[in-house]
């Protein structure tokens, strides 16, 4: 019984690394191994992204944007690389070990918790490899080169802003009531959740009435709005820190036939869609597409010496039915 | 009725908790919130009932929240590449139904196969499914999910059956919740009065002695899974028609709170012992105390340790009452 258990943990080992190297393979069209770091074509950069984890739709886009630069600038295919799990810490502190043994021009990674990111970048600047941080733009210690990200807190405020006149269009006037779906504890949670109720402290008229870990999770938003909903008769609004939490709560808010408003934090796709067919009212794109492309920029700023800032904040924008079309892919 | 006192821990604190959260908020005692918690029940009740007679059957399937992921991700990139102007939407919600259960039956009849034939302990072999099906659900939406050209009638358990009108939001009974119903009386009648319960349950008392008594082991225990992987991915239908999107993400935790909620309802981890009746009170008090602790807006990583705490008790409740029993 041991032996077999002992037998199929070593399958499961060998399968998900497997995992591992399928999906965080550079993209075919390089046949054979020819796209090897120690052969890079002449000028070409080759450059690592390591991101959390690829669960998401934002950091499945993310690297998509910075290899499409990368290909802009003639350089080689990156190195994409994530853990399979959004709290698997020790287990993206070994693939960027990995990444640092292949000698990369340069690496970006996004840290799924400090330690993570501590870690990482004190490796990749014993290994002198130049490390930038995604998605994150308050600095650590070690040796950044930069930080590349939208700045959550002010995407919060612009959530915020965005609800007082949603509210104000409702009700006539800055009076009403908001909820708020928080996603798991941490900074992420702080600062977008934290934006949006530094904007809210402008209008004393509009009450927080309830504030909840939604966990990320489309289905927690949708339950969660459920149950206000049999205690918040008055409720105006749902902020979700994330689009699947808020498109949770459209959705709760539709089947109760109860008037909601709803914002989320992203502009993926399908809240892009749901925002077009009015479900969403609103989203606060944060194209991750383009926080990509500044990074490979940013690298590309580095290699040619040229000055550049520390933090590099990337653009975002509230979308709505009005300006949706710009937005959504062609 | 000895079965009955075995699940006392349940019923216990299924009553303490309704008579807490009814006394610290008027609006958790509202017929409007007992639409919305049923309703809410569902999702975890459906894998519940499969979890039941797997655990009985001395398994367990950890793969279910990954295959509630897949099955409808797969049925919903089928319709919203076949659908368009002229297409028949029922035939093609019944092919996204046949897809959805199928993917779910597959996935289980692969489980039970490893564990039959291949001797996996089920820890190891729906550990692995888990990891598998999610992985896949992952790799094929690239993280998004799949909102439009879902035909309406795949979407039918989101309808509304029953709906009471307070203030200004409608609470519904989904036809989802016929779907638990039926999902559960029809697992009770298997498990209580015919020959493949009996064995599902001789099966888990002893299987060594099932298998030298003439059952097909392996063949119930393969049925067993498949319809555990079934009822996982209607499941996941559930929760497609309740958020609107067919999400890779989906199901998450799922396994741990149906194997919750079959714990508190007294069914022991070790086979042999447990029913239906249990594992409803165990669905029902997992889902009244989020609901309850939402309404009392406290933060949700309180219901984690609450729900954690439950299970311990009421666990804890049922073991000393056997060991008194068994005393006498």
């Amino acid at each position: 019984m041991v032996g077999v258990a002992a037998l199929s943990l070593i399958g499961m080992l060998a399968l998900s690394g497997c995992n591992n190297s399928g999906t965080s393979a550079p993209p075919s069209g390089s046949p054979g191994n020819s796209s090897g770091p120690a052969n890079p074509p002449p000028g070409g950069k080759r450059i690592a992204i390591i991101s959390p984890a690829k669960t998401s739709e934002f950091h499945n886009e993310l690297p998509k944007g910075a290899a499409d630069e990368a290909k802009k600038l003639g350089w080689p295919d990156i190195i994409d690389k994530a853990p399979q799990k959004e709290d698997d810490y020790a287990g993206q502190v070994s693939q960027a070990q990995d990444v640092i043994q292949q000698r990369p021009d340069a690496i970006s990674v996004c840290g799924i918790n400090p330690q993570a990111l501590d870690q990482i970048i004190k490796k990749a600047n014993d290994a002198k490899i130049p490390i930038w941080v995604h998605n994150q733009i308050t600095p650590v210690k070690g040796d950044v080169v930069a930080y590349v990200g939208y700045d959550e807190r002010e995407g919060g405020k612009l959530c915020g802003e965005k609800a007082a006149e949603l509210i104000k269009a409702k009700n006539g006037d800055y009076r009403g009531e908001v909820a708020i779906l928080d996603g798991e504890p941490g900074a992420h949670t702080d600062e977008r959740a934290g934006g949006f109720k530094d904007a809210l402290k402008k209008y004393p008229n509009i009450h927080i009435d309830a504030e909840q870990n939604g966990k990320w999770d489309r289905a927690m938003g949708n339950t969660t709005t459920k149950d206000w909903l049999q205690k918040y008769d008055k409720l105006d609004l749902v902020f979700g820190c994330s689009d699947a939490m808020a498109q949770g709560a459209s959705k709760a808010g539709a089947d109760a036939k109860h008037p909601l408003l709803t914002i989320g934090i992203d502009g993926n796709k399908t809240s892009l869609e749901d925002v077009r067919d009015g479900k969403l009212t609103a989203t606060l794109a944060v194209q991750p597409r383009v926080i990509g492309a500044t990074i490979v920029d940013s690298m590309n700023d580095y290699f040619n010496k040229k000055d550049q800032l520390k933090v590099i904040k990337t653009k975002m924008a509230i979308v709505t039915k009005d300006n949706v079309g710009a937005f959504l892919p062609k | 009725m000895r079965d009955l006192w075995r699940n006392a821990g349940a019923y216990i604190a299924l009553l303490v908790v309704t008579l807490v959260f009814a006394v610290l908020t008027p609006e958790f005692r509202q017929p409007s919130n007992l639409l919305n918690v049923l309703d809410q029940s569902v999702r975890i009740g459906v894998v519940a009932v499969g979890m039941t007679a797997i655990i009985i059957t001395g398994g367990i399937d950890l793969s279910v929240g990954s295959i509630a992921a897949l099955a409808p991700f797969l049925a919903a990139l089928y319709m919203s590449k076949h659908g368009g102007p002229g297409s028949n939407m029922l035939v093609l919600a019944l092919i996204g139904l046949l897809l959805t259960v199928g993917t779910g039956a597959l996935c289980g009849a692969f489980t039970g196969l490893t564990i039959t034939k291949a001797y996996l302990p089920p820890f190891i072999a729906t550990l692995g499914m888990m990891s598998i099906v999610r992985g896949l659900a992952y790799i094929l939406s690239k993280g998004t999910g799949i909102n439009e050209g879902i035909p309406a009638a795949y979407t039918i358990t989101g309808q509304s059956l029953i709906s009471i009108r307070t203030g200004t939001s409608t609470s519904s009974l989904t036809w989802a919740v016929v779907l638990m119903a039926v999902v559960f009386v029809a697992g009770h009648l298997i498990l209580t009065r015919t020959r493949v319960g009996r064995a599902i349950y001789a099966i888990g008392g002893n299987e060594q002695a099932a298998r030298l008594s003439g059952l097909n082991v392996d063949r119930i225990k393969l049925g067993v899974y498949m319809v555990g992987g079934m009822l996982a991915a209607l499941a996941g239908l559930v929760e497609t028609a309740s958020v609107g999107v067919a999400a890779p993400q989906a199901g998450s935790d799922l396994e741990l709170d149906a194997i919750a909620a079959v714990v508190i309802g007294g069914t022991s981890l070790f086979g042999g012992r447990g029913n239906l009746a249990g594992t409803f009170a165990g669905v029902l008090l997992m889902r009244l105390i989020r609901n309850g602790l939402n309404l009392v807006n406290v933060d949700s990583n309180w219901q984690r340790v609450a729900i954690g705490a439950i299970i311990m008790a009421a666990v804890g409740f049922d073991e000393i009452q056997k060991r008194r029993t068994i005393a006498k």
